[in-house]
């Protein structure tokens, strides 16, 4: 089989033997890859290798699989970024790794997606304080940099919670999942901009009170902020500014961003039939930003 | 079908088998080989084997393989205690020592922060690490974890932990590696050895 190129981002890297490792890969125009790298680990005399790493974004030169369930083989890895802004800060490098965490459980495998993979780089360059395209960095990444806010006093973990909402939203709309949010998915009357609603895990959107009524479905009540967030995030494809999502208050911020980050991982969670291992961390993190919190 | 050979022989190559980089053929051959070996040679072999299991512990202090209570740095009085090289495994340990460069002590987290592989900062030797800071006497910690975005997160949470310490904390410094050529090398390791330049 021949080889193909593309460029992508290392999303999983686990060992396959004392030299060689299985690298899952989000590619700009295959998807998904799960690929053999062998020799990865290793450097011999005549050849030093770096190795791969974790979120690394680079030019891919691989051999397909052969069947379903096979690995393909990488046969070259260039590096284009490594996103070293990532190790300056925990936030940024957790964030990161929950970015590539559910892209890695919810795309399959072979399934391009192109836009996914901008907002990935995109991502990754707004955690590193960069960039998506690579641009300028500030020195000294040995000493702990003082990373550039976007706003002038909100903490940068606040906004790294921002962008990755902005993240999950591509994600689950671009695997098909996003809730319906601007209507009933019983009735189908339309939502009020300002309205609190129920939101229905089960059955994939908000509820009215009156639907809501006459079914079973364990609810959970989303209050109008974070609804009109996440509706006008998905209209902007997740690159609202985020000036404009910024509420004055520093704790409504921080409860808005919260309330986001666990309303789209539990329904990818839900999607995954499965549990992640770093939701907690995450939420953890976002809610250390609020004023008073030890 | 593969060939079955009789009893032990069988369990020993089943046994090679399950070692790292020993695949099928390589462990029937060294199976043979332990078979044509001398008697005393292959019980040597038996007999590391069982030592190394039975004898070898963590250092109580650094988590170095030790075969007392503490291992063979730590309980080197010629050694600084007061420089501490925190590492990843044993084995980095040991590729450091190789140098000779390194006069002080270690501690061996025996392992990195892995969130993706449910590995957190309590399945590491960092609370012991923080009571050995806090016992006295030490200047400095090196933080020689992989320079991996795991490598690196275990460095950045370490640093936050020790930071109130007052200790003076230092990473390893990196960029390129001698015998490699720049016009190989990857855009990471170059902006890393640009940044730490040195004046010559």
């Amino acid at each position: 089989m021949s080889l193909v190129n593309d460029e992508a981002v290392v999303l999983r890297l686990s060992d396959f033997s004392e030299t060689s490792q299985v690298a899952t890969l989000l590619s700009r125009r295959h998807g998904k890859l799960r690929l053999l790298a062998k020799g990865a680990r290793r450097s011999t005399k005549e050849r030093f290798v770096p190795g791969l790493d974790l979120l690394e974004w680079g030019d891919v030169l691989y051999r397909p699989a052969r069947g379903d369930g096979q690995l393909g083989t990488l046969a070259e890895w260039k590096q284009r970024e490594l996103f070293l802004g990532l190790r300056d800060s925990l936030a940024a490098a957790q964030f990161a790794q929950y970015a590539a965490e559910i892209t890695t459980m919810l795309v399959a495998e072979d399934d391009p997606h192109a836009t996914l993979f901008e907002a990935l780089l995109t991502l990754l360059g707004g955690l590193a304080g960069e960039d998506a395209a690579g641009g300028q960095r500030d020195g000294g990444s040995l000493e702990r940099r003082q990373r550039p806010a976007s706003s002038a006093d909100t903490p940068s973990t606040l906004m790294f919670a921002r962008r990755l909402v902005g993240y999950q939203q591509t994600l689950i709309s671009e695997i098909g999942l996003m809730p319906q949010l601007d209507a009933c998915v019983a009735c189908g009357r339309e939502r009020a901009a300002g309205r609190a609603a129920y939101f229905s895990p089960k059955s994939g959107g908000v509820i009215c009170r009156s639907c809501a009524a006459e079914r079973g479905d364990r609810l959970r009540l989303m209050k109008a902020p974070a609804l009109d967030l996440l509706l006008r995030t998905a209209e902007s494809d997740g690159l609202v500014d985020s000036a404009e999502l910024a509420p004055v208050d520093l704790g409504d911020a921080v409860k808005l961003a919260l309330v986001c980050f666990e309303f789209l991982d539990e329904c990818m969670r839900r999607a995954a039939e499965r549990e992640t291992q770093l939701s907690a961390a995450c939420a953890r993190l976002i809610r250390r930003e609020a004023p008073g919190s030890p | 079908m593969s060939t079955q050979y009789t009893g032990p022989l069988q369990r020993l190559i089943d046994e090679l088998r399950k070692l790292p980089g020993i695949g099928a053929r390589s462990a029937e051959r060294i199976a043979f080989h332990i078979l044509k070996t001398p008697r005393d040679s292959a019980l040597a072999l038996a007999e590391a084997i069982r030592a190394t299991k039975e004898n070898l512990r963590a250092c109580a202090r650094c988590f170095n393989l030790a075969e007392r209570e503490l291992c063979d740095i730590c309980s080197d009085p010629r050694r600084d205690a007061g420089v501490v090289v925190v590492v990843e495994q044993p084995k980095d340990l040991i590729n450091l020592e190789s140098t000779g460069l390194v006069g002080g002590v270690y501690h061996v987290l025996l392992g990195r922060i892995a969130p993706l592989d449910g590995v957190g900062p309590a399945d590491l030797t960092i609370e012991p690490l923080l009571k050995r800071v806090a016992a006295g006497g030490i200047r400095e910690i090196v933080l020689a974890t992989n320079p991996t975005l795991e490598g690196d997160s275990t460095a950045l949470h370490l640093a936050q932990r020790l930071e109130p310490t007052g200790v003076r904390l230092t990473r390893l410094a990196r960029g390129l590696a001698p015998g490699s050529q720049i016009e190989y090398a990857n855009r990471s390791m170059l902006e890393e050895a640009f940044r730490g330049r040195q004046s010559v």
